[in-house]
């Protein structure tokens, strides 16, 4: 054994695990969906007839289905995206129609008979088309949207220009500051963009045949799905429950709306259940990473002090702006890093493009932002002649050292994190190898999510069962088996006492939702004060029957324990409360504290730190980069279950390998061309390092309980620019674009030595 | 289903439209069946798929019972491989390895570990994929390939569509106790090498090189006349890269780079095939 | 013909099925027997998430038409038994996250155990290249094989 088993160990190595994919209920349809071929363009006309009258088929959606009075717009600050396209298409796969029918089969035969036409406007592909002057709009009207009330430094304009559906910046200083600089550098970094890869597809059902809305939805934040779904059908949350059975991976692309409001309506339409599954193609049509270039100018003094930082970040934000607002706020709140300024102005744009609508992806902007700074430092380093590693330590902020004024202080400690990775390469080893070279790089984002409650509730039955209900969905990351954990703990009992309930939005407490890395931080705390209560109930009662005070009894394994004396509780309970027993329940609510002074609402929960350093070698002839080791950390405050956080980093890291070396959605103008499991490169298990090493950290400082605190993101974000850092390190040269191909490596080599490619 | 985009959007999971099924049990028979129409379905794991991305197919030729398809053999100076050998057995057949190891080396490591048991050479070949490497094995080789119906490709000029009636029953390889043949997969997806040289009674050693991509069908280029082919290396490489066309590219890999690094990757699979 | 009668030996029992000549095995298995491990995720013979064993051989269920296993014994995951040493070590080595890829992983880690009961970390880590999974990053899953060849998965 390699620690406890996790809570979900046998059904998912037995097949017994059961996924949304896997929800069958009597009498369900299935829809399937018409995509548009035609990139940016009016849709004229749109005439269904003929798919209505095709064998299977119950119901067609299109723009004339829409039940008047009902909003037909979902996204997140900006309400932008059709449930089917209404007047526009945006991009290659936009959604035209929705048919349900017996089987998939038909309901795809109907979509291919329904008659479109489309008449195409100026596409828009790529940032820089979107932003030239005279470009076509996506959204010549504004669509509804709101702007969050900042904090100190922050602030947001809503379509700020065309083409761009949010700005957000956040200023920190006097600008002045740069002008004490020694030197300032100005780089620009380009980020490429992924797609999340999860192998269950978006899926939901839907059944509203019964008077309510009942959805079963792959989905990683069932309560503001809930709450969408409301707002667009116009049907109180008390009539709408969603299930979120386990979830096969996410990565950030399941939140919110994606497949539910089709299934849900043509549930309406047609009084049966519907199922609404997509293909891993259509996967890739539906949310994908942003797509960035990144501008840092920064200044320091001559001995290496970073002291002002302007940063101007371009997201690209596809045809729909989905979460794009949400990650500018994050990308541009981190483009700083974790080190020490007098002076930050960085300003991150959502552009708006022809290409798939791009979402939370894991690092959540912190990805892009870590690239660009994490390679600029570096940068920076070797042009002032000093160590990579040192003037990372020089600048670090201390362990607990507020982030950005009215911010809660860094719960790592930076430079021990720095030593350990570099000490673990050989940082410091003179032996250096021809071709070959090191990096290193400090990933860091706020954890938690912003101003983000959690509720939970725990229960004990009379034979001390214990029961959690919280909204934490299981997909991958280990929630269940780490909260069964900390009420196990908490109120001494075996964590196989502690079973997870299922999740639905009518049973189990309110939560915002899986993101952020806040299952630990934030969600756990909630746990905790949920089994403390449980706990503080069941020694108050055990102390009255037993004639004695609280303080002087423990609990185990459902007995009330005073000194040698261990008194079973079952007996106790059924004595009180009759033989048909009872449960002990109680609630737990957490949430950070709002508090002006905080940049985004409140001040940040945790610091996720990823630190990463690698070894890389560099074929001078054909540019191929090969990574014989890599050595990545993480800090999990205290590891809940140290097999699960291991596999959390090594995840990330693998991920953010790809996305450095490899791993991208390739574009022709408007058309993706590599959308499909084939085409598109994810790393396998041939492409690990021959040495892959990760360190699972437990500083202690994390607020959740025991002192842990929130990871899963964090590896990944150093990955790509400690691999650039290696490069330069091996051979001379700059990349400053991903994913780092041979070709680009080549064409650098190339160029440094004089000759054209 | 649909196409959207370069990329795919097939409609379901795996809703296929119903097909009429033929199982029979000779060459002959099946080879009826395709010349009407029908497509061949050798090891399977291509059909599914190309049916999922649009191919529109009425009847279906399952050769899975087809007696003497599959099989490798060495009969005068020529080596035989049965189109319905799978990967797994190609690569493993001891007379391959005897005859051409680099062959065998370079046909054990393309496709997955499922694929490699089921799949056959003749499925992949005929599949018309890019990305599936037999026919830039193959065509470097110099194979012949060999129909039902008598007729004869050269493995080089295979092309999809045109074949698409005919039932491929083998590859024909001559001489290949001459050949030397060496296949470079490392900087797969971007691009792909394959060299094949054959030493000609004098001691000069001629040959091919095979180039491609993910997303481009193979480009053969011709060597020079090699003697001493480690020394010759730089030269011959340089040689064979020049006849590349200037549009040998696709959106992954420029031009540019494939040249520089087929050039690298050719020049060391001499060296390394000299050694 | 447009339909056939199939049988095979599905997990040890012998079963039959009047099915449609374009029946992919993952929809028979999932739809008609309830095998719902058989997980669905590329559905072109890519992922590895579908892999079942037709007679020890791993397929894709997904692009594998159901006629093509006429006399086979199919094993999926839920054939595999709980004490089973290949599916203790993932259990146990917490060699999985969502679980997604892992009936696949596991199915193609007993086709490797049965043909070479002691393979090397490269020999492991190039068979199991043959599975996608996202969350991992797959050292601990190579660690579970490896654990399971050593408490003798082939036998």
């Amino acid at each position: 054994m390699s620690g406890p088993l996790r809570a979900d160990a046998l059904e998912k190595t037995t097949g017994r695990a059961l996924y949304t994919a896997d929800i069958r209920l009597p009498g369900m349809l299935h829809a399937k969906v018409l995509r548009s071929r035609v990139a940016h363009g009016r849709l004229v006309r749109i005439d269904a007839t003929k798919a209505r009258a095709m064998p299977g088929v119950h119901a067609v959606l299109t723009r004339e289905a829409i039940e008047p009075g009902t909003v037909p717009f979902y996204g997140y600050f900006i309400k932008d995206q059709p449930i089917v396209a209404l007047d526009r298409v945006r991009y290659e796969g936009d959604i035209l129609a929705a048919v349900a029918a017996e089987t998939e089969w038909q309901a795809a035969q109907a979509c291919a008979a329904i008659e479109v036409e489309i008449e195409p406007l100026p596409p828009v592909p790529t940032i820089e088309a979107a932003l030239a002057p005279g470009a076509a709009e996506l959204f010549p009207e504004p669509p509804i949207g709101m702007v969050p009330h900042y904090g100190e430094g922050a602030s947001a304009v809503a379509r700020p220009e065309p083409n761009v559906c949010f700005a957000f910046r956040y200023r920190m200083g006097d600008a002045g500051a740069f002008a004490e600089c020694d030197h300032v550098f100005e780089d620009e970094f380009r980020f490429s963009r992924m797609h999340h890869l999860h192998l269950e597809p978006f899926v939901s059902v839907a059944d509203c045949s019964r008077g309510r809305i009942e959805i079963w939805s792959s989905c990683q934040n069932p309560f503001p799905l809930r709450k969408e779904i409301a707002r667009m059908f116009r049907v109180p949350e008390n009539r709408i429950t969603v299930h979120v059975p386990y979830i096969g991976g996410g990565f950030g692309a399941k939140n919110n709306c994606k497949t539910e409001p089709i299934a849900v309506r043509l549930s309406q339409m047609t009084g049966r259940p519907v199922r609404f599954c997509l293909t891993m193609e259509e996967g890739f049509l539906t949310n994908t990473q942003h797509a960035a270039i990144l501008r840092l100018r920064t200044g320091v003094t001559r001995d290496g002090t970073l002291v002002a930082r302007q940063a101007e970040i371009l997201l690209d934000a596809g045809a729909y702006s989905d979460a794009s607002p949400l990650v500018a706020e994050k990308a541009g709140y981190r483009a700083p890093g974790p080190y020490r300024w007098r002076h930050v102005d960085s300003l991150c744009k959502c552009v708006m493009t022809n290409t798939a609508p791009a979402g939370p992806f894991r690092g959540f902007g912190g990805t892009q932002a870590a690239w660009a700074s994490e390679s600029q430092i570096d940068m920076i380093a070797r042009r002032l002649g000093m160590d990579p590693l040192e003037i990372r330590l020089k600048n670090a902020l201390s362990l607990g050292e507020p982030y950005m004024p009215g911010e809660s202080g860094i719960d790592s400690d930076l430079g021990a994190g720095l030593r350990l990775v570099a000490d673990r390469i050989g940082w410091r080893s003179t032996n250096r190898q021809p071709n070959r070279g090191l990096g290193i790089a400090l990933g860091f984002k706020d954890g938690g999510g912003v101003n983000k409650p959690a509720q939970a509730r725990v229960k004990v039955s009379t034979n001390g069962d214990i029961f959690l209900h919280c909204g934490t969905v299981e997909i991958g990351q280990g929630a269940r088996t780490a909260l069964a954990g900390i009420v196990a703990r908490i109120l001494g009992a075996p964590a196989h006492r502690v079973a997870v309930a299922p999740i639905d939005t009518d049973s189990v407490p309110f939560d915002q939702g899986t993101n952020a890395s806040s299952g630990i931080a934030v969600m756990g705390q909630a746990v905790a004060q949920a089994a403390s209560r449980v706990r503080a109930q069941v020694l108050e009662f055990a102390a009255e029957m037993l004639h004695a005070s609280p303080a002087e009894l423990a609990l185990e394994d459902w007995h009330a324990v005073r000194g040698e004396e261990r008194v079973p509780l079952a007996p106790l309970v059924m004595r009180h409360f009759g033989g048909t027993g009872f449960e002990f329940s109680a609630e737990g609510f957490f949430k950070a504290r709002h508090d002006p002074r905080a940049p985004l609402e409140t001040p940040c929960v945790f610091w996720e730190i990823g630190w990463a350093a690698v070894e890389v070698e560099v074929d001078r002839e054909t540019g191929r980069v090969s990574v014989p080791r890599l050595v990545v950390s993480g800090d999990a405050g205290r590891a809940l279950h140290k097999a699960a956080c291991r596999g959390q980093d090594e995840g990330a890291a693998i991920m953010g390998l790809g996305q450095a070396l490899f791993e991208r959605m390739v574009y022709d103008g408007t058309t993706l061309l590599n959308g499909e499991a084939l085409e598109y490169r994810a790393p396998l298990a041939e492409d690990l390092p021959a040495e892959f090493v990760s360190i699972t950290q437990e500083q202690g400082h994390g607020p959740g309980p025991f002192g842990a605190k929130g990871l899963g993101e964090g590896a990944m974000l150093p990955i790509a620019a400690a691999v650039a850092n290696a490069i330069e390190d091996a051979v001379g040269v700059r990349i400053t674009e991903l994913p780092i191909t041979p070709e680009r490596v080549l064409t650098a080599l190339q160029a440094r030595q004089g000759r054209s490619p | 289903m649909m196409r959207v985009a370069g990329g795919l959007v097939a409609a379901s999971q795996y809703a296929l439209p119903p097909f009429v099924l033929h199982r029979p049990t000779t060459v002959e028979e099946a080879s009826r069946h395709v010349a009407a129409g029908a497509v061949a379905l050798a090891g399977g794991t291509d059909l599914v798929a190309q049916i999922r991305e649009g191919l529109a197919i009425r009847e279906v030729a399952d050769l899975s019972q087809v007696r003497g398809l599959a099989g490798v053999s060495l009969a005068g100076g020529t080596l035989r491989i049965g189109a319905g050998t799978t990967h797994a057995e190609g690569a493993a057949d001891p007379a391959l390895r005897a005859a051409l190891p680099g062959l065998a080396e370079a046909w054990g490591r393309i496709a997955t570990a499922r694929v490699r048991f089921t799949g056959t050479i003749g499925g992949n070949l005929m599949a018309g994929r890019p990305r599936y490497e037999g026919r830039l094995l193959f065509g470097t080789l110099g194979a012949l390939l060999r129909f039902a119906d008598g007729t004869t490709l050269p493995a080089e000029r295979l092309a999809g569509e045109a074949s698409r009636h005919r039932l491929l029953t083998d590859i024909l390889i001559a001489g290949p106790e001459r050949l030397l043949f060496r296949y470079e997969r490392a900087l797969r997806p971007m691009m792909t090498l394959a060299l094949c040289l054959r030493r000609e009674a004098d001691g000069r050693l001629s040959g091919r090189a095979g180039i491609a991509t993910e997303r481009l069908a193979p480009a053969f280029l011709p060597l020079p006349e090699l003697r001493a082919p480690a020394a010759e290396a730089e030269a011959a490489a340089a040689a064979a890269f020049a006849a590349l066309p200037r549009d040998f590219a696709d959106p992954m890999s420029g031009n540019a780079w494939l040249r520089a690094a087929g050039h690298a990757t050719l020049a060391r699979a001499l060296k390394a095939i000299a050694a | 013909m447009s339909t056939l009668t199939l049988c095979f030996r599905l997990n040890g029992a012998e079963v039959t099925r009047e099915i449609p000549t374009s029946a992919v095995l993952a929809e028979l298995l999932r739809e008609e027997f309830g095998c719902t491990g058989v997980k669905l995720a590329c559905s072109r013979a890519v992922c590895g998430a579908c892999t079942v064993l037709l007679d020890g051989v791993p397929v894709a269920a997904c692009a594998t038409f159901a006629f093509r296993a006429e006399g086979a014994e199919v094993t999926t995951i839920e054939g595999v038994a709980e004490e089973d040493p290949v599916r203790r070590a993932f259990a146990e080595h917490s060699a999985f996250q969502c679980g997604y890829c892992t009936p696949g992983m596991i199915l193609l880690a007993k086709a490797l155990l049965a043909r070479n009961p002691a393979p090397t970390r490269e020999e492991i880590a190039a068979w199991m290249s043959s599975g996608l999974c996202r969350c991992t990053g797959y050292q601990m899953i190579l660690e579970a094989v490896e654990i399971a060849a050593r408490a003798g998965a082939s036998a």
